[in-house]
């Protein structure tokens, strides 16, 4: 029969590789379980950097935006069923073993290893589409319009105290977005001829949001919002609060 | 575990005629399964197992390398 191999001297990287194939003890299996599924929970959180796009885009501004929202969403989903996924693993159940009888470890290790090696690969899996959603979403915030300047204000009578004349609460926010990271927005309240809020916003995350309150303002008096920007102009008048509020200043 | 057929079939040492002892340690070192994260497979292998060597001192155990294939009967 000449259908003999015949053994020939190991070179060093036979050596080598078969140290480490010596490696692939039932011990280490259970290791490199326990070590995957710690990986796993630890970069989930990296799925949030990316949906930020490494903090160039608010979470508020990647929500806005019903597009970037969806891809989020679905970003958020998979990192947290691999999360969830990856608890699962780090459950046990207690079970009593007898190292000694070779039949029974070997039955508890099956037990250990077989369904928990599935779920690890599953959830490991579930976190490649989550970065891509992420980044997707990410990119689709950076990328989309801004959102266009808004001026909102409410006023609360308030009964004066001691049956004096009733005043209001006057509660509003500034949304404007911004020109570059340095725009500042000069915001004013004036009610009845009498500057009631004077403030000033920076910008923050490429948009500029305020709110504002003033205590105390006379009832049954014109009030008017002034927000400006390096690029907007907002106006509104309480009294009318229909039509265009604010408009695009012209490049200079 | 189904059979594996190896080829080739046989196992041996140019020096001694341990081919009754390789034989067996080749095939157990190439069905030797155990669980890890799939990267995929091929039917080719490469092991390194002991021959013992003709049992003395002077002569003894050394360490040698088979390749060959195997496929499911
Ligand atoms: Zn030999």
């Amino acid at each position: 029969m000449s259908d003999v191999g015949y053994g020939e001297e190991p070179t060093q990287d036979d050596l080598d590789w078969a140290e480490y194939g010596k490696t692939f003890t039932p011990a280490t299996q259970i290791e490199l379980l326990n070590a995957t599924s710690e990986k796993l929970v630890g970069r989930t959180a990296l799925v949030g950097i990316v949906l930020a796009a490494g903090g160039l885009v608010a979470v508020s501004s990647v929500l806005a935006n019903s597009l970037s929202r969806g891809w989020a969403i679905a970003a958020v989903t998979m990192a947290g069923g691999a999360i969830l996924v990856a608890l699962v693993t780090q459950v046990r159940w207690p079970r009593k073993v007898r190292p000694g009888d070779i039949h029974d470890l070997k039955r508890w290790h099956a037990d250990y290893v077989g369904w928990r090696r599935t779920a690890l690969a599953f959830a490991s899996f579930l976190l490649v589409p989550a970065f891509l959603a992420a980044a997707v979403a990410a990119g689709v915030a950076l990328t989309a319009p801004p959102a266009p300047p808004a001026v909102n204000v409410t006023a609360t009578t308030v009964p004066g105290a001691d049956g004096g004349a009733p005043t209001q609460t006057l509660t509003g926010s500034v949304t404007i977005p911004a020109q570059g990271s340095d725009d500042v927005a000069e915001i004013t309240v004036v009610a009845n001829g009498e500057t009631v809020v004077r403030m000033r916003q920076a910008a923050s995350a490429g948009t500029i949001a305020a709110s504002f309150e003033a205590k105390g303002v006379q009832t049954d008096v014109g009030i008017t919002v002034t927000a400006t920007s390096a690029a907007w102009k907002c106006v509104l008048n309480l009294a009318r609060p229909r039509g265009e509020v604010c408009r695009a200043l012209a490049a200079e | 575990m189904p059979e594996l057929k190896l080829t080739p079939s046989t196992f041996a040492c140019r020096i001694h005629d341990n081919r009754e002892k390789l034989t067996p340690l080749v095939r157990g070192a190439v069905i030797q399964r155990t669980a890890a994260f799939m990267v995929g497979g091929a039917n080719d292998f490469r092991v390194v197992v002991e021959c013992p060597g003709a049992g003395t001192k002077e002569d003894g155990a050394h360490p040698l390398t088979f390749s060959g294939k195997w496929s499911r009967e």
